[in-house]
């Protein structure tokens, strides 16, 4: 009898628990730092994988099925892969507009947000650059999209979670500012990336984006363009980096740097693209590491 | 910094002989000046919103994601298709056949095809629906291919869809054209259910069970007129002969699909079955006309794995069979008399596969193989059998270009073991299919 009613709390305690699904993985981390052990994280991306292309794998339909809440990027980062996922689990919290549905490019302000848009710029997103993750000062803004969305479906933890995210904030300020003092001497300088990834880490520390190594966006590099850039990279005066993601063919940025003699910098994307980034903070401290060092 | 600042500041002060208050004024000012601007700016603002009021009732933000795309062909075939069948299975094209189209099909014609247009729109209808509306238009044809609600809040995992739809039996059969591997359609499928498949109007409920991998059963209740295996409409043979039509709805299909990782593997498994009434009606047919009523039943198994490589690349290995049963009458007409000359009891018992390979290396380039067999062609008329034998194979291959993820461009090879003649000869054909597929307006997902 005792055992059943052991059995019967600890399944109460663990139906009490908010199910999430997270499509990145840095979404997961800022969660956990808002929600502990309140709530149970199914995260979809992996972190090497381009956020933009991911496999709509059958598994994922099944972690979608059973979950409070879906946290996504937003502004388009997902909509090649995320809507037939969501439409198959058939799971009426997480349809968009749903109660359990959080998308936090809605609480950001983008950048490049278009008002026109033709795909003859490539596979452009109209809502604005979707990266928003590469500016630290934007967690805060994140973490408060959550702490209140998650105050909403769970209101007895309201509490905990306003207390969590008022110390998180807290240490965070912390950090901006060493990071702040860290990026000073970057000041100006110019950057080659492959994609727009970084744009807002170079927007925030006041670094500028000489061009990518696609042409347009989700267009593969061609010879013609890269030669065009590495002739601009010879007549550029400023201090230069090359930026690059963990995902996409470094071909191009190899041959770049073979005939600049450039550094290329791993910059990781996501919590988890790169090792030593495992949590919100050293993901921004991986980044600064990886340009200081 | 602070007190640097400060200490300059008095200084510049003291030298230019002014007091604490001047500059206290001085900040004052500039504070006065800045707040006069932000009111202006607020006033700009507000004159720009006021401009929007010209369109007060102005829709445009409930426009549904549309999207239209668009398929091209060029095609040389060796042998010309026209007189040719895959007999117990399919039908030579004659002139005058009734087989319910008077376009021709996909790649139909030798040099250039204009396959079709496919214009897609989507949105949200309330809080409890969805609407899809999928135009298939041919040059002088206009098909609603599709259109379906899909529910949005029904509760355990479940989900409705009311409409004309493609049946979610087997693999294949959902998928449209444009996201298919290869330019045509396996021959089991176009066999056993013509080049729209299971495309039909009724109710479908899914249920995806609350399993730690993909479990979805499902079950549909459809009107059954697919002209290959199924259909519902009365034939009249003479004034006082016939056959009545089917108590509606006509076709039940069920099936359940399995989804789990196997390390980084991605796999997908599926069984379906698919039951109705059948009812060919080629009465008019030039060559042989014929009818036939009777009950048809259709089993499928399907099979998907895909391995990533990377974020752009990845190998896929697919294979679904079909297996028919078809239990009836066949109605031959006589030729010289009104009276009905011969109705025979007919069985079919017919399976196939495809099994295809496919490699994408990376953002631009895929290529890949297929393998069509008919396993089965078991035909029984009036207890002959017909001895049609099985021996219908087809080996492709695919190499296809994509300049983005709009616009792609293939080139397909098949050889096609087959067709016969109309003397019973096989005609083994070579075809080369050069597509073009290109879609703009809103942005489809990749589905698995």
């Amino acid at each position: 009898m005792k055992i059943l009613l052991i059995v019967a709390i600890l399944t109460s305690m663990a139906f009490s628990k908010v199910e999430v699904a997270v499509s990145y993985k840095y979404i997961e981390d800022i969660t956990k730092n808002i929600a502990g052990d309140l709530v149970e994280i199914e995260t979809l991306a992996k972190p090497k994988e381009d956020p933009h292309f991911v496999m709509a794998r059958p598994s994922l339909i099944s972690k979608l099925r059973n979950v409070d809440l879906l946290i996504l990027n937003g502004g388009q980062l997902e909509i090649g892969w995320l809507p037939p996922l969501i439409k198959r689990a058939n799971n009426a919290k997480i349809f968009d507009g749903a109660g359990g549905f959080l998308d936090l490019s809605q609480h950001i302000n983008m950048l490049d947000v278009h008002s026109s848009v033709s795909r003859a710029d490539g596979d452009v997103h109209p809502d604005g650059n979707p990266h928003f993750i590469l500016d630290p000062y934007n967690v805060p803004i994140i973490a408060k999209a959550i702490a209140d969305k998650l105050s909403k479906i769970d209101s007895s933890n309201k509490e905990t979670y306003q207390k969590n995210y008022e110390a998180f904030t807290a240490k965070w300020d912390k950090n901006l500012i060493a990071w702040g003092e860290k990026m000073k001497p970057f000041k100006g300088k110019k950057v080659i990336q492959y994609h727009k990834s970084f744009d807002y880490f170079l927007k925030r520390y006041k670094m500028e984006l000489l061009d990518t190594i696609e042409p347009l966006p989700g267009i593969s590099p061609t010879s013609k363009h890269i030669m065009e850039l590495i002739s601009k990279i010879k007549e550029e005066k400023a201090a230069l980096l090359i930026m690059h993601d963990v995902y996409h063919n470094r071909k191009a940025a190899k041959l770049i740097s073979a005939k600049t003699e450039l550094k290329i910098i791993d910059v990781p994307h996501d919590v988890d693209a790169l090792q030593g980034a495992d949590s919100i903070e050293n993901f921004y401290n991986s980044i600064i590491n990886g340009l200081t060092k | 910094m602070q007190k640097t600042l400060l200490l300059s500041m008095a200084t510049a002060s003291l030298l230019m002989g002014g007091t604490m208050e001047d500059l206290q004024q001085q900040v004052q000012t500039q504070q006065q000046s800045i707040d006069l601007l932000k009111n202006k700016l607020e006033g700009l603002e507000q004159g720009k919103k006021k401009k929007d009021s010209s369109s007060s009732f102005a829709q445009k933000a409930f426009i549904p994601d549309i999207s239209l795309i668009g398929d091209f062909s060029y095609v040389n075939r060796s042998e010309e298709t026209e007189h040719t069948s895959m007999p117990g299975l399919t039908h030579a094209h004659g002139a005058g056949d009734s087989h319910g189209h008077d376009h021709a099909g996909l790649n139909g014609n030798e040099g250039f095809n204009l396959n079709y247009a496919e214009l897609a729109l989507q949105s949200t209808v309330d809080p409890y629906l969805d609407m899809t509306g999928i135009f298939h238009l041919t040059e002088s044809n206009f098909e609603i291919e599709e259109l379906y609600a899909n529910s949005r809040g029904l509760p355990y995992g479940l989900g409705l869809k009311v409409g004309k739809f493609f049946s979610n039996f087997g693999r294949l059969n959902a998928m449209h054209h444009h996201v298919w591997n290869f330019a045509d359609q396996p021959l089991i499928n176009n066999a056993l259910l013509g080049e729209h498949g299971i495309n039909e109007k009724g109710i479908a409920l899914n249920w995806v069970a609350p399993t730690p991998f993909y479990l979805n059963f499902g079950v549909e209740v459809l009107k059954g007129s697919n002209e290959y295996s199924f259909g519902d409409a009365a034939i009249t043979l003479t004034e006082e002969v016939g056959v009545e039509k089917v108590d509606a709805p006509n076709l039940k299909v069920a099936y359940v699909k399995v989804g789990t990782d196997i390390g980084d593997v991605a796999f997908l498994g599926g069984v379906s079955y698919a039951d109705g009434k059948a009812r060919i009606d080629h009465l008019s047919d030039e060559a042989s006309p014929h009818a036939f009523a009777g009950d048809s039943t259709l089993y499928g198994a399907d099979l998907t794995l895909k391995k990533p490589l990377s974020s752009y690349s990845d190998i896929t290995w697919t294979t679904e069979y079909i297996k028919r049963e078809l239990d009836g009458t066949q109605y031959v007409p006589n030729a010289t008399s009104d009276a009905w000359a011969k109705e025979m009891a007919l069985t079919k018992e017919q399976s196939g596969l495809y099994s295809s390979l496919i490699y994408k290396m990376d953002s631009e380039w895929r290529m890949g193989v297929r393998y069509d067999d008919i396993l089965k062609n078991d035909v029984v008329l009036n207890g002959a059998d017909r001895a049609y034998g099985d021996d219908m194979n087809r080996y492709s291959a695919m190499l296809e270009y994509n300049f983005s993820e709009f616009n792609r461009l293939r080139l397909q090879y098949n050889k096609d073991n087959s067709k016969f003649n109309e003397a019973g000869d096989k005609v083994e054909n070579d075809e080369i299919l050069l597509q073009l597929n290109l879609s703009i307006g809103s942005h489809g997902a990749h589905t698995f």
